[in-house]
């Protein structure tokens, strides 16, 4: 257990002298890099990404390295890595190398047990998914987002069923045995039986994990400027109810254990890197936007590319803001999206509160259903799942008020 | 006569003054009208002055004060060799308010009367018209845009013969915007408008048109002489409040204000007598001297009568005071405010306010908001019952949830009023239909000129004060008119209608209504409701119902899904926003057991299409 510093945040002056010393005795548990760049941008995303020549990119990549650098001492405790984006795998060959060797410090000290990379279905061919096996990742998380082609083409991706089932079957080929699916549903103008549809063909894939997602229109997305000129069809907020249902079921029927709102696998196959999250344990995030939790200290890096790679050249580091660490609060909101959800004797024994006082809402939470409570753990009932933000809300403002 | 030099100045320099309004339909020109005169006759452009104004009116703005334009001494050498005193008072544009036109003019002799060239003359313009006919001022057609090349002379000027009886043998011809004709309607008005007729010996008699207030010099009236003379440090007194003062400060508004030492008969300007209670200051009140004072008053202008009432609650019961206080204020400049405390159960304190129309409703509503920060709940409007029990004891219900059971009442009765309309004859038809619609009864019907109807209708004043005057101008393009005054209590098939939210009667929302309109109206509160309620995590259902009968209902679905999708490590400050910005969603509304009802709720019972 780390030791506890001051929660309240100072802005970073000498990035370096601002962390903990050698004597910290953090407990890093995951290492998230961010590869900010896209072939193009996808109508939905408001994720950091840019499509960027290839200048840029080096220079990222040193940068990247530059960073990392500095948190060698953490490398110990780390369990899972994960190369997110953008697209990591819009890196051709030579960048690919470039990254895995500037991760070799990770490699050579942390025990990992889960190394994932984000890709997407048009770059995973037999010989990039070759050389990512041998580079030593055991699991591809790949964005296939819908098998019905009028709604990929809405969403500005470029492949079709056709690639994404490939994209699959070449990963099993390269002896992956763990691969996940993103999957999107309430896309605007999507029938259920879309839903229906793109659930068999999936599960007929039979990827270990799948993360479904009800689709957010978010602001500085293409999407959300149809919306404001009022040109966007939203799904109907009940067949969105109506579709989250299916997805529990069908996925359920299908041997998928879902352990968390969006997230469902076969046994053993629970996303190790996103457990780190919810469980509220530390992380480090590298790269431009990449956010991290480490000590009690929360902060995020510098969002736009250039910002960053500049920042990394002088001592300021390439943190851009601190933000608060909530304690309980935040244990409580990341962990009740859990189906395990929170031991509140736990939570007692580490902030030295009673989870009830400090939230009596819960209790209401409870009453209405939305909650079970089986001592010593609290989590979302299947309705709770539907109506989380209720629950969430409880814990905004609803302290000692 | 008095051969006080001092006298005869004034004398003298009053056959110079010229006071005027400019009348017009929106977009007509007026504003670039008005410009124009200011730059031909001051020699700097409009936005030079306005820059100026603005200059000084920044520190204004910070003491509080709320800008107005609406009186300018404009001073203006003629080509006689002599320099004309102009004072322009404004007129304001909308159709609701009559009331603001009516006391701009009575501080006038004459006014501008500009009609587009190619639009011809339009519904406002007609009103105002009027209103400077009944104050006795001298009209100068003026038709402006004669540069457009839809432009039509003839017509315009024939139109303005026949429908208003206006000659048009002097009128001018301009364009404002080429600025084309400028000087011929200031030659026009030295020759049409009298200057003003007064005695400056005569006892003092001054009417405030106008007040603002600002927090260092208080109350500050917009007057105009109308007998005798006013000066710097004269001890004077209110009539109607019998409040009496000492003048500090005398001027006039070039626009900014510019101090003087006298005001004679036909001056306009402002007066500051550090008067901190918004109450000694009444718009339409005459001043005069304490000593020698005048026999009587300036005849005040005409009250119009609210058309409008509704019930006026801030949301958090602490504003009451400040409510209150924001309504004294707005009084100031808008006398046609009429208001008194009310209380209801569900919603607290507050006040039963009367509008001259929904427009000004709103704009009350929205300035007290925001010139105020006090968010409000409104309820639906009521007028005064006379209610008789079996034994012929006479109760006076002005609370529709005060109505007492059915079985206690033996009659209902109402107030009725006489209506006067005017409309012309193309939307007679319309209007006799919506008066018959709103239980009208006619009573007669006769023609003025060739061109316009005059109907007299007795309708209840519940019709009038719910949606009537809307409906008026919308069924007769705005040209109609109305007017009413009491007449009579009569007997009416009246109910009591509740509205029930999750089974609890929200009395703010009681209404009585005619039983023949019950079933309706009842329909359409609930289906307002059901669109303005949000979701919550339960079923609302919304029902309307007379004693305990429900007569019409809807529901606002159970929310089914409210949940973040994605929550990874660096979602969680946009999962914390999206909360709190939930949470502050549900600050405004108002809770009405467990269901979080919005403003918008409250408001919109007001107004619904039939």
């Amino acid at each position: 257990m780390s030791t506890f510093r001051n929660p309240r945040f100072s802005p970073c002056f000498h990035w370096m002298i601002d962390m903990a010393g050698p004597n910290s005795i953090a407990d890093v548990r995951g290492l998230y890099v961010h590869i900010p760049f896209c072939e193009s941008i996808c109508h939905y995303c408001d994720f950091v990404k840019t499509r960027a020549r290839a200048d840029t990119k080096k220079a990222y990549l040193s940068a990247v390295r530059r960073e990392l650098e500095q948190y060698v001492r953490y490398f110990a405790s780390v369990k899972t890595l994960y190369i997110g984006g953008g697209t990591p795998s819009c890196l051709d060959d030579a960048e690919t190398d470039a990254l895995f060797s500037l991760l070799k410090p990770v490699f050579d000290t942390a025990d990992l047990t889960e190394i994932t990379v984000e890709c997407n279905p048009l770059d995973v061919t037999p010989a990039y998914a070759r050389r990512l096996k041998s580079r030593g990742v055991n699991r591809i998380s790949l964005g296939i987002q819908t098998m019905q082609e009028k709604h990929l083409q809405a969403l500005g991706r470029k492949h079709d069923a056709r690639a994404a089932a490939q994209s699959i079957s070449n990963v099993r080929a390269a002896g992956f045995e763990n691969i996940s699916v993103d999957l999107l549903f309430a896309m605007p103008g999507e029938t259920l039986a879309e839903v229906q549809d793109d659930l068999s063909r999936i599960t007929a894939l039979a990827p270990e994990h799948i993360s479904c997602y009800h689709l957010s229109v978010e602001e500085g997305t293409r999407l959300y400027v149809k919306k404001q000129r009022g040109e966007l069809v939203e799904t109907d907020e009940d067949l969105a109810a109506e579709m989250y249902a299916a997805v529990m079921d069908t996925l359920a029927a299908n041997g998928y254990h879902q352990y968390e709102i969006s997230s469902f696998a076969k046994p053993g196959r629970e996303s190790g890197h996103n457990l780190i999250y919810w469980r509220n344990e530390d992380y480090l995030g590298i790269g431009c936007g990449a956010h991290s939790n480490v000590e009690q200290r929360r902060w995020h890096n510098h969002m736009r590319v250039k910002t960053y790679i500049d920042a990394l050249k002088t001592p300021a580091g390439p943190i851009a803001e601190y933000y608060p660490f909530e304690g309980m609060k935040d244990a409580l909101m990341m962990g009740l999206r859990l189906r395990e959800g929170v031991d509140i004797d736990a939570l007692k024994r580490i902030y030295g509160t009673d989870v009830f006082k400090q939230y009596p809402g819960l209790k209401d939470a409870i009453a209405t259903g939305l909650l079970t409570y089986d001592h010593p753990r609290i989590a979302l009932t299947r309705r709770g799942m539907f109506l989380g933000n209720c629950v969430f809300a409880v814990l905004e403002g609803d302290a000692h008020d | 006569m008095s051969h006080d030099p001092d006298i005869q100045a004034i004398k003298k320099r009053q056959k110079l003054i010229r006071n005027f309004s400019i009348i017009a339909h929106i977009d007509h020109g007026k504003s670039t009208l008005a410009d124009r005169i200011l730059e031909h006759t001051k020699s700097i452009s409009a936005r030079e002055m306005r820059e100026q104004l603005l200059d000084s009116m920044d520190l204004e703005r910070e003491r509080g004060i709320t800008i107005k334009l609406n009186a300018v001494q404009i001073k203006h050498a003629h080509h006689d060799g002599n320099t004309y005193i102009f004072h322009l008072i404004d007129t304001p544009g909308h159709v609701d308010f009559t009331y603001e036109v009516s006391r701009s003019l009575a501080a006038c002799e004459g006014a501008l009367l500009v009609v587009d060239a190619a639009q011809g003359i339009e519904a406002q313009t007609l009103a105002n018209v009027y209103l400077a006919l009944d104050n006795d001022l001298e009209i100068i057609p003026v038709i402006n845009k004669i540069d457009l090349p839809s432009a039509d002379i003839p017509k315009v000027k024939h139109d303005i013969e026949n429908i208003i009886g206006l000659d048009t043998e002097h009128c001018v011809l301009v364009s404002a915007k080429e600025g084309i004709g400028i000087a011929d309607i200031l030659d026009r008005i030295i020759t049409a408008i009298p200057a003003p007729s007064g005695d400056p010996e005569a006892p003092l008699k001054a009417l405030i048109f106008d007040s603002y207030y600002d927090s260092y010099r208080g109350v500050v009236p917009s007057i105009r002489v109308v007998e005798g003379t006013l000066r710097k440090g004269d001890r004077i007194k209110m009539m109607a409040t019998r409040k009496t003062l000492e003048v500090i400060e005398i001027g006039v508004f070039t626009p900014k204000q510019e101090k003087c030492d006298v005001l004679g008969p036909g001056d306009v300007g402002y007066l500051t007598a550090a008067i901190k209670t918004v109450e000694h200051v009444r718009v339409g009140d005459t001043i005069t001297h304490e000593k020698r004072p005048a026999q009587s008053p300036l005849p005040g202008y005409r009250q119009l009568n609210p058309m409008v009432y509704c019930g006026l609650f801030p949301i958090d019961s602490n504003d009451y005071v400040a409510l209150r206080e924001a309504l004294e204020r707005l009084r100031l400049n808008d006398a046609s405010l009429v208001y008194e405390p009310e209380n209801s159960r569900a919603l607290g304190f507050g006040f039963r306010i009367g509008f001259l129309g929904t427009l000004h409703m709103e704009i009350i509503q929205a300035r007290i908001d925001r010139e105020f920060d006090i968010p409000l709940i409104a309820t639906a409007p009521s007028v005064i019952y006379h209610v008789y029990a079996a034994d012929g004891t006479m109760t006076i219900i002005d609370n529709p949830c005060m109505m007492p059971e059915t079985q206690a009442i033996a009659r209902i009765e109402e107030p009725h009023m006489e209506a006067t309309l005017f409309t012309p004859k193309d939307y007679v038809g319309n209007v006799m239909e919506l008066c018959q619609k709103k239980r009208g009864v006619f009573k007669d019907m006769k023609y003025i000129g060739d061109m316009r109807v005059q109907l007299t209708y007795h309708l209840p004043l519940l019709e009038i004060v719910y949606d009537f005057f809307d409906k008026l101008k919308s069924c007769s393009k705005g040209y109609a008119s109305l007017d009413y005054h009491f007449h009579s209590y009569r007997p009416s098939q009246l109910v009591r209608m509740d509205i029930m939210i999750n089974g609890e009667i929200v009395d703010a929302l009681s209404l009585v209504v005619h039983r023949d309109f019950a079933y309706a109206r009842g329909k359409a509160i609930t289906e307002k409701l059901k669109e303005l309620i949000p979701r919550h995590m339960f079923e609302v259902p919304i029902q309307a119902a007379i004693q305990n009968k429900i007569i019409a209902r809807s529901t606002v679905k159970a929310l089914r899904k409210n949940v973040l999708a994605k929550c990874y490590g660096g979602d969680i400050t946009r999962k914390k926003k999206l909360l709190e910005k939930q949470k502050e969603g549900k600050k405004r509304m108002k809770s009405v057991g467990n269901v979080d009802v919005p403003q918008s709720a409250f408001l919109s019972v007001l107004s619904l299409d039939d």
